[in-house]
């Protein structure tokens, strides 16, 4: 499965997305499991609310990295996610 | 920017056994031998205390364990603490208690996902290995797992006596809805040690088991996900356990004693201290029984020079104990390990092709009726 500009993802049920503060970093909870997340993982999580599609989180990425497309990468991200179960659309 | 050293790593998941009663008589039950000792259960207070350190220490995943934790009154309050601290909490339950009042109260304080034990996927051999009539009301609480919406883990320990029914049981998980199986084969640790001879499957019997698996992951690919664990006894390397000792993991007994592995209250070499008397923050990093066995200087030959060292960490220091007397010995399922022969010993006789089947069993129960076999003992049959 892939991406495209106007598919909307969201996070699986059964996950939940949080700071941690012993770790300084972002962590994806979900059952028996954990992913630790880079500064900009955590940031594009964050933005799939199940109502922004694909080209909106990246716009919004975008303003956050100086105005450099990051499509590639949300997509990258969220296909990775997607195959472990923890990204729906 | 000065950048922080951590001097421990940070801990990843707590095992809480809430207690270690429970109304199923499994004979591989993973708790101690000695269940009488541990009726002096932590009270709520304790654990309210507990959670809230765990989560200023990184741990992230609560389980709630036993014996039954569900037997347990306050535990609705203590997962409520748990999502409060913001940890990811899931049950691992027998279910026979587990009904719609209770279900609802969980739901309520926020637990995140439920993990059911099954012992087979058919009543009779079920209830037979479980000592009880346990497996209808398991049907009840799997349904139950799934229209509250929680993510639900099917558990099946395997053994000699289940092991023939792969296809079966994966059919079986799949039809109850679960998004993960653990085919987690019994590791031979107190009750499971002492009905060993019994519980070890042969060679053969793992080879079909692995087919069986590998065909179901081919057919249902992502729907069930399915964790098998061999035994270790059939590895040529140990297993790295716990992924290094006071490394990822704690576990916490009914009683309140802090151990890095849930069986590590069988080494009776060291002292582990207790949630009454420490913080969890200083059994974790400055308790001696936490550091016994971090990094490698406690290693002996073969592991000290050993290139695999950093990979299996010397294995398990409860077998290695367990087995040849000294909890810093090599883990004897290594092939290197000088007591490497008694592993082979006992895998000789699952495979005996003269072997009278079946072997009995003997129920957990909270009286023990005899010593377990002594050290290095093969079992007399």
């Amino acid at each position: 499965m892939s991406f495209g500009p106007e598919d909307v993802p969201s996070l699986a049920a059964r996950t939940r997305l949080r700071h941690d503060a012993a770790r300084d970093t972002d962590v994806l909870l979900y059952p028996e499991g954990v992913l630790v997340l880079n500064g900009s993982a955590g940031a594009i999580l964050a933005e799939c609310d199940g109502k922004r599609n694909v080209a909106e989180i990246s716009a919004i990425l975008s303003q956050h990295f100086g105005g450099i497309d990051v499509m590639a990468d949300v997509i990258i991200l969220l296909e990775r996610l997607e195959t472990k179960g923890l990204v729906v659309k | 920017m000065q950048r922080k050293e951590a001097s421990h790593p940070i801990p990843v998941a707590l095992l809480a056994e809430l207690t270690y009663r429970c109304p199923l008589q499994c004979p591989y039950c993973s708790n101690p031998l000695e269940l009488a000792a541990y009726r002096q259960e932590l009270e709520t207070e304790h654990w309210l205390r507990v959670i809230d350190e765990a989560a200023a220490l990184g741990i992230l995943h609560i389980h709630f364990s036993g014996g039954e934790p569900t037997l347990r009154a306050d535990l609705p309050v203590l997962v409520d603490a748990a999502r409060k601290a913001g940890l990811y909490s899931n049950l691992i339950t027998s279910a026979t208690l587990f009904n719609r009042k209770k279900a609802l109260a969980l739901r309520e304080a926020g637990l995140d996902s439920v993990q059911i034990s099954f012992q087979a996927d058919e009543p009779v051999l079920a209830n037979h290995i479980a000592g009880t009539q346990a497996h209808a009301k398991k049907l009840e609480a799997a349904a139950l797992t799934k229209e509250l919406g929680w993510p639900l883990t099917v558990n099946v320990v395997v053994h000699r006596l289940n092991i023939d029914r792969f296809p079966e049981i994966i059919e079986f998980a799949h039809s109850l809805g679960a998004e993960r199986l653990e085919l987690a084969h019994t590791q031979y640790y107190g009750w499971a040690l002492r009905n060993r001879a019994a519980l070890l499957p042969s060679e053969e019997q793992l080879r079909r088991a692995d087919a069986a698996v590998e065909d179901a992951r081919a057919r249902l690919g992502n729907t069930l996900q399915i964790l098998h664990v061999i035994p270790d006894y059939y590895e040529k390397y140990p297993k790295p356990c716990m992924n290094g000792w006071g490394s990822t993991h704690l576990t916490v007994a009914p009683t309140g004693v802090v151990l890095p592995c849930p069986a590590a209250a069988a080494i009776k070499t060291l002292k582990f201290d207790n949630v009454r008397d420490h913080s969890l923050g200083w059994i974790w990093r400055d308790s001696p029984g936490f550091n016994a066995y971090r990094g490698e200087s406690w290693m002996q030959s073969p592991c000290a020079t050993c290139p695999r060292r950093t990979i299996d960490f010397g294995g398990c220091r409860c077998q290695a104990f367990l087995v040849t007397g000294d909890a810093a010995a090599t883990d004897p399922v290594c092939h290197l390990s000088p007591q490497h022969n008694l592993i082979e010993t006992w895998r000789g006789q699952a495979n005996a092709p003269a072997r009278v089947e079946p072997d009995p069993f003997e129920p957990r129960v909270a009286t023990v009726r005899r010593q377990p076999a002594p050290v290095g003992d093969s079992g007399s049959r």
